[in-house]
């Protein structure tokens, strides 16, 4: 169980990302978190795993508290957190197979790096993922080669190598064509319903939010604005979270 | 352009300061021409003072004697000194009568007009059937029993080979005819068809052959009798090659000087083969055997003969005549192609050794890996205490694995022995120390054990270097006796081993460091942890006083060894006191703000340091290492590698810090520590720029290398500065050749392999 606790964060340039957002989630489930461009959702994320420190406020994973854990802890946290980007974040230059096999960093002995080794468990567990995201036959590829709808179920597999508990996907499919989209919104669930990982996935259109997740989260100017389920957001809650000229569009 | 200025200006009266806006942009524009003719004032000013500076001189441009030294200098830089001809006389006589009265012959080419005339008259003399624009010079024979010529005139023929010249006749009066000659030189031999030209190097008037015959015996004279005879054989290089002296007994001891003989002998000589066997007196010289491989060309050897006990020299001569080919490839271009090459490894050493340092360092330069490095206050106070103590550690105990390894130092196969064992030990431990997968929270036995381990691995490792580096030493030093031509290998597995022994003592002083470093930051971990806040506080301060002290005294450590004040209170107590009050308040200071960014310390600190190096000239830098090491290629490799480590960390930083953050982000978020992101985010992502940097710097290299010669950094650029100097420009245009062609060549190599790589 994720609990986040009055959770604030302030930029050293004095923006104020997120002020007092509280939550909790619960294992197991699929949370959308939508919200306008900069109103903080990509900042919540990696305050979770605490890829940006937050200011204020109390991160608990399973009780043990993530805001106060040593360089240790949290590598041993990070590591049963896989993380999906928008950009999907692929060493360009680097094979398809070691961008996927980056996810069992958290795992190796750091020394090994020098050596650019990986255990022989852990080269067929990648393979075994690029298997899952379809994408066996262009393990030897170089990353560049590859079309986003690929990049991404790349960013995918490297997640699912870190055999995580909770995937933090920072709007997975902003950079792609609809189609795209749900075949990745499809893999996400998969990985939700199949191996029971906990998500929390920043979205931006309200149909993958109603189609895919279980329950919604509403960030406006780094205050929680709405929380509950998706078929819960009707014009007026929409009108609240987006501002009064917007409109819908999916 | 004024228009819309206009528009703009009255579309938004309401956003800029009602009142206010109108007026000043007004004031603005009418004071504008004002400003225009200010700005061309002292533009004009600024421009004046400049040549004045320069001295600007546009006459010297357009004098007379001016351009006709350049035109000298051009037309000898467009006759670069390649091809050496060696040259025949060819001269045509034709006789005068001074005064008129005897009778002369004409020549049908050399016609002089009229045939006799006075001292002091003036005659003219054309010239027909010359090779097409060719030199020759006018000489009066006078009538006298000695050999002597008065030169009249040189000039060149035309295009028809016939010359004109007017002469006036010397003061040289006599009954007989007289001659003038005209004399040119004719250049041996065609690249088509090269002849042999033999010259009489010995001065012995008999034709020797420079090629040693089937029994490789060579008999010759060295002018010089004296008691107790020494003879030095001398390469064309003009090196010492081989040394004998004829003691009481004679006995050939071949390179040892014995008796009182100071004669300098190159230390290292190239083994040719040639040998002194025999020394006997013969009328007034010595005759001297020799002895060599059949077939081995003796052309330009010489022989030194010495007093054999003052060492007093007696006499050089050329062991044999020499066989030349002509045209030739010249001495300069031979000269320049060795000297040329010098430059092309003087740039590579260099960029290599610069490269080397500047991969490490560009990390700590890049402000977006060193911007997120902070450290508590405690910590960091008690890695200051441990750095130089750990460092001084080290240091000791290298000294101490030395003096353990001395005696096995001249028994290779003990030292391949603890080579072995010790790499193999080391490779083990760490092993068994780093297990591959961490599965689970390591207890604090495993902690304390796998640390044990890793410091013992690390040493065992250090040892393994320093015997890898006396190895390496025997070895290469054996092997060049050994190789012969390419004992130069051996030389450079002998300087590597004396590399690995300096970087050992650094190393061991780094490991040192870092091991005291990781301890004391577990120990300032471990204080946060147990203590209670106040206490921290005033242990912070505390141990921030002995940081800044120890650091402020080593500091004064290093000001009193350049200014030489040694005197405890400047350069102790002082130092101490004023550190111990910095201390105090970095720590007051970091415990206010919690942490102290010392990332960005080291990168403020290692981003200086790149730049005040950088921005010292390469060629001053030589200077100072041609002081150091002496002068020659090896000083200006230094210089140049100091320069370049600096500019490539630099350059390469920048590479880091323009890297995309996405990558970072992604593998830090997997649980990897800094040194994985760094590896699997970093890494290959730098590359291609890293290589293009590179290449770009090792073209740099090149074009630099080849003026750190006129500071005697080495290179081609000394020959280059001697023979501008002498007023050799042919030579001068053959150095200046080659620079061109080397660099052009690097330029075009590296472009291309930048595109190929990058």
């Amino acid at each position: 169980m994720l609990q986040v606790e009055h959770l604030t964060k302030v930029y050293e340039n004095g923006t104020v990302a997120l002020e007092d957002v509280s939550f909790t989630v619960p294992d197991g489930q699929f949370l959308a978190i939508i919200g306008l461009s900069g109103s903080g959702k990509s900042t919540l994320l990696r305050c979770i795993n605490r890829l940006i420190e937050p200011t204020e406020g109390r991160i608990l994973w399973n009780g043990e508290d993530i805001t106060a854990a040593s360089q240790e802890d949290l590598r041993r946290f990070r590591r049963r957190v896989g993380m999906v980007f928008q950009h999907f974040n692929l060493v360009h230059r680097s094979k398809v197979l070691t961008n996927v096999l980056a996810g069992r960093l958290g795992y190796t002995n750091p020394a090994m790096a020098l050596f650019n080794r990986f255990s022989k468990e852990d080269v067929a567990g990648a393979l075994a993922q690029l298997e899952r995201v379809g994408l066996r036959e262009k393990a030897f590829a170089r990353a560049d080669e590859l079309s986003g709808g690929q990049q991404q179920r790349v960013g995918i597999a490297r997640a699912l190598m870190q055999d995580p508990e909770m995937i933090l996907a920072d709007e997975p499919v902003a950079s792609l064509d609809p189609v795209l989209a749900h075949s990745i919104m499809r893999y996400l669930e998969a990985i939700n319903e199949e191996d029971g990982v906990t998500v929390l996935c920043s979205l931006h259109f309200l149909d993958l939010v109603h189609r895919y997740s279980d329950r919604a989260i509403a960030l406006k100017e780094g205050k929680l604005v709405f929380d509950g389920l998706p078929s819960e957001i009707d014009d007026e809650k929409f009108k609240e979270i987006y501002g009064q000229e917007a409109e819908r569009v999916g | 352009m004024a228009d819309i200025r206009e528009r703009t200006e009255t579309d938004q009266p309401a956003a800029g300061h009602d009142g206010g806006g109108e007026p000043s942009t007004a004031g603005r524009r009418r004071r504008r021409p004002f400003l225009i003719a200010v700005g061309i004032v002292v533009a004009v000013v600024v421009y004046a003072l400049a040549f004045e500076h320069t001295q600007v001189d546009l006459t010297q441009i357009s004098s007379e004697t001016r351009r006709a030294s350049l035109e000298r200098i051009l037309r000898a830089l467009a006759h670069p000194d390649l091809v050496t001809y060696d040259t025949r006389e060819e001269t045509i006589e034709v006789e005068i009568a001074i005064p008129c009265g005897p009778e002369v012959t004409p020549h049908p080419d050399l016609v002089i007009e009229p045939s006799c005339g006075d001292p002091g008259e003036s005659v003219t003399i054309t010239g027909t059937g010359f090779e097409p624009r060719e030199f020759v010079e006018l000489r009066f024979v006078p009538d006298t029993e000695f050999d002597i010529t008065l030169r009249l005139a040189s000039v060149n023929a035309d295009s028809d080979g016939r010359f004109q010249v007017d002469v006036v006749l010397p003061d040289r009066p006599s009954e007989r005819a007289q001659t003038i000659r005209a004399v040119t030189q004719e250049p041996i031999g065609t690249w088509r068809n090269r002849v042999e030209v033999f010259t009489d190097a010995n001065e012995n008037g008999v034709e020797d052959d420079p090629i040693l015959g089937e029994d490789g015996l060579h008999i010759f004279e060295v002018a010089g009798r004296v008691d107790v005879p020494a003879v030095a054989l001398i390469n064309p290089a003009g090196e010492t090659t081989d040394f004998v002296t004829a003691g009481e007994s004679f006995e050939a001891v071949s390179g040892v000087a014995r008796g009182q003989v100071a004669i300098p002998i190159t230390e290292e000589r190239p083994d040719t083969g040639l040998r002194i066997t025999g020394i006997e007196a013969s009328g007034g010289n010595l005759s001297v055997t020799i002895e060599g491989p059949p077939g081995f060309d003796m052309s330009n050897w010489r022989a030194a003969a010495y007093d054999g006990v003052t060492g007093e020299p007696a006499g050089t001569t050329f062991i044999s005549d020499t066989i030349r080919l002509s045209p030739r490839i010249s001495e300069t271009a031979r000269i320049t192609f060795d000297k040329i090459l010098e430059t092309v490894f003087l740039a590579l050493v260099a960029t290599t050794a610069g490269l080397l340092v500047a991969v490490p360092l560009s990390f700590i330069a890049a402000r977006n890996i060193m911007r997120d490095i902070s450290v508590t206050v405690t910590n960091l106070v008690l890695i200051l205490i441990a750095v130089p103590v750990g460092a001084a550690l080290g240091v000791l105990a290298s000294r101490a694995a030395r003096d353990l390894v001395a005696p096995f130092s001249d028994d290779a196969l003990a030292l391949v022995g603890v080579l072995v064992v010790a790499v193999a030990l080391a490779y083990g431990i760490a092993r068994m120390a780093l297990p591959t997968v961490e599965d689970h929270v390591p207890t604090r036995a495993e902690r304390v054990r796998r640390a044990v381990l890793l410091v013992v691995a690390g040493a065992l490792a250090l040892v393994g270097l320093l015997v890898l580096a006396l190895l390496f030493q025997s070895a290469g030093t054996a092997a060049r006796s050994v190789l012969g031509w390419f004992g130069f290998v051996g030389s450079f597995v002998a300087d590597l081993g004396e590399i690995f022994d300096v970087a050992f003592v650094l190393i061991a002083a780094l490991a040192g460091a870092g091991v005291l470093a990781q301890l004391a930051s577990k120990l300032g971990y471990a204080i946060r942890r147990r203590t209670p806040r106040s206490v921290v506080g005033v242990l912070d301060v505390v141990m921030g006083a002995a940081a800044g002290a120890l650091w402020a005294v080593l500091v004064g450590q290093v000001i009193d060894w350049f200014y030489r004040i040694d005197e405890f209170r400047t350069v102790v107590l002082i130092p101490a006191v004023v550190g111990a009050v910095v201390g105090v308040l970095v720590a007051l200071r970091g415990m206010q703000r919690g942490e102290v960014r010392i990332g960005l310390s080291i990168y403020y600190a290692a981003r200086t340091v790149f730049n005040t190096l950088r921005s010292i000239e390469p060629l001053v830098m030589a200077i100072v290492f041609v002081v150091w090491v002496g002068a020659g290629p090896f000083a200006g490799s230094l210089a140049l590698a100091l320069h370049t480590a600096a500019a490539l960390a630099k350059l390469y930083s920048e590479q880091v810090e323009s890297i995309s953050p996405g990558p970072i982000e992604a593998v830090r978020a997997t649980g990897a520590n800094r040194l994985q992101t760094i590896i699997y985010s970093v890494v290959p992502q730098i590359v291609p720029p890293y290589i293009s940097f590179t290449m770009y710097r090792w073209d740099i290299n090149v074009r630099m290398s080849t003026i750190l010669g006129f500071v005697g950094g080495g290179g081609i650029g000394s020959i280059l500065q001697q023979n501008i100097n002498l007023l050799n420009y042919r030579a001068a245009a053959v150095q200046m050749l080659a620079i061109a062609i080397v660099v052009a060549t690097m330029d075009w190599a590296s472009s291309r392999l930048r595109e190929r790589y990058v």
